[in-house]
Formats: C-alpha cells, sequence, structure tokens
C-alpha cells in the first residue's frame, strides 16, 4: 500500500450538531388564548383597563400604559391581511413545489394580529387587504396550528369592499 | 463634560464566502495583530475589551469565553454584547467615557461559513409559541416586510435590484469584498424567488471574517502615532420582538438609532451635513428602507434618488462605497463593524481604489437582521 498523501481536507474541520430541547411556557395570557382556540374555536384579544387597547396575542399588561389588562373578548367579524409572502424554500433550502403564504393578519380596532398561514385559495391572487377567516383544525391541542390556516371570507358578501 | 473617543487603530481581514484555512481564533488574531500594529500599541496597552456575538451562530455556548486569548485580553475585563458591532462601539464608548480606561478594544468576527444549516438558526429566533411551529423559512420574515415597504412607500421591486448592481459593482474597487460583480437590474431581477417578492440576488450571501478596532480617549489618542476618527454621535434601538405588532413598512429601529446619534453629533439635517453612509443592506429592500428611516432620502423618494446616481461611487451622496453586506458578503453582527471600518478608512484616506474626494463626516448604520428590529447608527468624523 502507497502510502497516503496528507490531505488538510481531512483534517480541516471537526463536525458537531447542538441538541437542545426546551419547554416553553406560555404564560397567563397564553394560557387563556390558546386554551380559547382549542376549546372555543375563538380568537381571544385582551383591552388595556388604562389606554383601552385591544391586544393580540393577548397580554396581561399594556406596555405603555404598564397597567394589567382586564377585559378579554373575542376578535370579531373577518380578519385582513396587513403584508405577506410566498416562501419558496424549506428549512433545508429545498425549493418547495408549491409556495407557502405566510401572512400578518390584523382585525379593525386590534393592535397586532397573527402569524399564520394563508389557504384555501389561488394564493398567486392574495394581496394586502384580504378579508380572511380561520379554518379550524377538527382535533385542537392547544396551539397556534389548532388554526389550519386563514381563508378568503366567501366572495360574494365582499365583492368590491376593500 | 465627558471626552471626546475616538477609533485609533483598526485591524481586518479580507471577507471570503469561506475560509476553511483558519479557525475563527487565528482569525481574529490576524485582525488583532494589524489592529494593534496601526494604532501603535502592544496589547498589554489596552485597558478593556467588548467583543460582538451570537452563541448559535459560532456554535457553542459561552462563546465570549473563547474570545481574551487571541485579542491579548486575559486576565482583563472582557465582556460580550450579543447584538450588532454598532451597539459593541457604543459600550466601548460608554467605557472610554466613564474615565476609567484610556484604551479599550472591539472585536467581531464571522465565521458563517461554518454554520451548516443557517435556516434553522434563524428559526430559533422566531417566537417558540406563536410563530415557530408554524415551520416558515425565517426569510418569511424579510418577505413580507419588503412588500409592506414596497405598499407603503411606493418604491418598486426593480429599484431594490438596481441597489444589488450598485453595490456589487461597488464591491469591485474593494479588495475586502467577496461578491463584486459586474450585471444588470434583469439579472437580478430574473434571480428565483425566496419570499415573494424578495428574490435570491437581492439577498446578501454570507461571508467570513474578522475586525478588530482599537479606540482611545482624546487624552491617550494624543499619545499616539494614529490618525484618529472621532465617534461624534452613536445610537441604538429596538422595536417589538413580537411580529403581528411591527409597523411593517418603516425600519422604526432605525429612526429611533438615528435620531439618538443625529442628536449627540448635533446633525440637523443629514442629507445635506453627511458625506458617505454605509447603510444595511443584507437585503437589497432594506437600504432603500434605511435611507428613509435615516432621513438621508425623503419617504418613497430612495428608488428614484438611487437611479438618477445620488448614491453611486460618484453621486451627491455614496451608499456603501465598499459594496455593503451585498458586495461584501453578509457577516452577521460584524457586518455593523465592517460598515463603522469603511467610514474610518474614508475619514483616513486609505479606501485606495474606490477612496471619495473630501470626506470628512460619515455614517455607519447596522441591523441585527432576520427576525429582528434592531439596530445602531453612528456618526464618525475626520479629526
Amino acid at each position: 500500500m502507497t502510502e497516503e498523501t496528507p490531505s488538510p481536507e481531512r483534517i480541516s474541520q471537526w463536525r458537531g450538531n447542538i441538541p437542545i430541547h426546551h419547554r416553553y411556557t406560555v404564560g397567563v395570557a397564553g394560557q387563556r388564548f390558546f386554551a380559547a382556540l382549542r376549546d372555543e374555536k375563538v380568537i381571544l384579544a385582551s383591552t388595556c383597563s388604562g389606554c383601552g387597547a385591544r391586544f393580540l396575542l393577548p397580554k396581561i399588561y399594556c406596555e405603555r400604559c404598564f397597567v394589567d389588562t382586564k377585559e378579554w373578548s373575542p376578535v370579531k367579524g373577518p380578519g385582513y391581511v396587513k403584508t405577506f409572502t410566498l416562501v419558496h424554500r424549506n428549512l433545508d433550502e429545498e425549493v418547495l413545489t408549491e409556495p407557502v403564504a405566510a401572512a400578518v393578519i390584523g382585525w379593525e380596532g386590534v393592535r397586532g394580529g397573527i402569524v399564520h398561514r394563508i389557504g384555501g385559495m389561488d394564493t398567486s391572487q392574495l394581496r394586502i387587504g384580504q378579508k380572511v377567516e380561520p379554518q379550524w383544525r377538527e382535533v385542537r391541542t392547544g396551539g397556534i396550528a389548532d388554526i389550519l390556516y386563514f381563508k378568503p371570507v366567501d366572495r360574494p358578501f365582499h365583492r368590491g369592499g376593500a | 463634560m465627558s471626552q471626546r473617543v475616538a477609533i485609533v487603530g483598526v485591524g481586518y481581514t479580507s471577507f471570503r464566502p469561506s475560509s476553511p484555512e483558519v479557525s475563527f481564533r487565528e482569525m481574529i488574531f490576524e485582525a488583532a495583530v494589524s489592529a494593534y500594529q496601526d494604532a501603535g500599541i502592544e496589547p498589554g496597552q489596552v485597558d478593556t475589551f467588548v467583543s460582538v456575538s451570537e452563541d448559535y451562530l459560532e456554535g457553542t455556548a459561552i462563546a465570549d469565553e473563547y474570545v481574551p486569548d487571541q485579542l491579548g485580553a486575559v486576565l482583563k475585563p472582557v465582556h460580550t454584547i450579543t447584538s450588532d458591532g454598532i451597539t459593541a462601539l457604543g459600550a466601548i464608548l460608554m467605557q472610554l467615557r466613564t474615565g476609567e480606561f484610556d484604551i479599550a478594544v472591539v472585536e467581531g468576527r464571522s465565521k458563517a461559513s461554518n454554520v451548516l444549516y443557517p435556516a434553522y438558526v434563524e428559526a430559533m429566533a422566531l417566537d417558540p409559541v406563536s410563530v415557530r411551529p408554524l415551520d416558515f423559512h425565517p426569510r418569511f420574515v424579510a418577505g413580507m416586510e419588503m412588500r409592506a415597504f414596497l405598499a407603503s412607500s411606493g418604491n418598486t421591486a426593480e429599484q431594490t435590484s438596481a441597489v444589488v448592481v450598485k453595490n456589487r459593482g461597488n464591491a469591485q474597487r474593494n479588495p475586502m469584498a467577496a461578491y463584486g460583480c459586474s450585471f444588470s437590474v434583469d439579472d437580478v431581477t430574473s434571480s428565483k424567488l425566496v419570499a415573494d417578492p424578495l428574490r435570491e440576488d437581492q439577498s446578501a450571501s454570507t461571508a467570513d471574517g474578522s475586525i478588530v478596532m482599537v479606540l482611545a480617549t482624546e487624552q491617550a489618542a494624543a499619545r499616539m502615532k494614529g490618525n484618529p476618527v472621532y465617534i461624534k454621535g452613536i445610537g441604538w434601538g429596538q422595536e417589538t420582538p413580537n411580529l403581528e405588532e411591527r409597523d411593517w413598512g418603516r425600519a422604526g429601529y432605525a429612526e429611533d438609532a438615528a435620531s439618538r446619534a443625529y442628536k449627540m453629533a448635533g446633525i440637523v439635517e443629514p442629507a445635506s451635513e453627511i458625506h458617505l453612509a454605509e447603510v444595511d443592506d443584507t437585503f437589497a429592500y432594506k437600504e432603500l428602507q434605511h435611507l428613509e428611516a435615516l432621513g438621508l432620502a425623503a419617504h418613497g423618494r430612495s428608488g428614484a434618488m438611487l437611479e438618477a446616481g445620488e448614491f453611486s461611487f460618484d453621486g451627491r451622496l455614496p451608499v456603501n462605497v465598499s459594496g455593503g453586506s451585498l458586495g461584501c458578503g453578509y457577516t452577521h453582527d460584524l457586518s455593523g463593524l465592517r460598515s463603522v471600518l469603511e467610514i474610518v478608512l474614508q475619514l483616513r484616506g486609505e479606501a485606495r481604489w474606490r477612496q471619495l474626494d473630501n470626506v470628512k463626516l460619515g455614517l455607519a448604520q447596522s441591523w441585527r437582521g432576520v427576525p429582528t428590529a434592531t439596530g445602531g447608527v453612528a456618526i464618525l468624523e475626520a479629526a
């Protein structure tokens, strides 16, 4: 056997990974919000007792007034798409056969909203301002994915609308 | 009144797509040796050190523990800023202005090529409960922001492609830059969509490199041989981490950081007072968004001003003559320091083929990257 030529490639790197597993506490507000998603299929916002701002995702405090938020109530009516993108890659940088629509969904009179998928439509036609409602999962476990995606609100009722 | 603080020495490696021949410590050592030589000091003369890094990107926990040796900082005060280079510069400035220290060092480095699956690292920065379970490639944040910015400002996707053409073109004059290239708006606009409307070539590719800077109080600087560049103003700030609560069209963090830096520097009309700027261009639209946030372009006008050549190498206010992150390569939290480095070299008249004439006051701006809304601004002045 011939002696191997030392190759800098052979010794230039050492591979490793970081196996990290965590538990993330959802908190007082999160427990109530996710329980409402799972048990009642409603999206709960919380209201500041000082300035009256309604927060989504709900919080137990208002960061402006620095007081507790006491009132909780479901958002009403359809949400609307504040901004969106069509994502063409997965986390492994592979190109997806169909892009995934990601959006920030807001509701009138609510500060904030929900980041989620848009589905149930030809997403190449998606526009800012599109009115949407949640498509609920049959089996819900108390997480953001209890909503499968947000889908357009039936067009006939909103033709010519915002 | 607190003393003025100057950058009195800079050391750096080139920026390159990968650096398999050197470890990150050896890269820092290379930059440190040239920084100390540039400042005309021995490492033993440095009183305090600040390093900038993110554990996930370094691949080790408590990564700052690996910093002291190659900087000559063993048994000296060292602390790490897990934000970006300009925030680290601010931390050093504050330390020097306490009056307890005369000479300080800031260090940053990128070994981005060693991060094998960077999207997983960025995904770890998304809210673990409300966003991460949706499993989006984290660049979706940039896609949503680009769409909102274009919609609210009236700038166009083609104008963001023109940013790429300018910056990668500028990088051809910069021997440190990894991605110098001459191509057209059509070339950029025909690259693949990553997070619609954001395209592949409108995103900076990563680079490795290291920068070390020596700073000193004005009094200490006067005793040194170097060519000092003064920090005239600095500011940094961050918005909410909650994606659903952001004002998506605006870079509020840059407006906030700029207003602090301008106030400290006594700048009233940045667009006419500043001679050159290095602003964050991790994604091409970010350069336009940042120029408007910094008051260097009126709201909605940045794209047209760019097309008119105002931000070009020979324009009224050259922006990213270094090539920016699009041209030099994106170096994570080192990027802010890379912007500062370019301003220092320009103000010292040492930028060689890309040297601008008559530049005395420069601005460097940073953004911490997806999914953050955090960044800093530094105003630098020639001695």
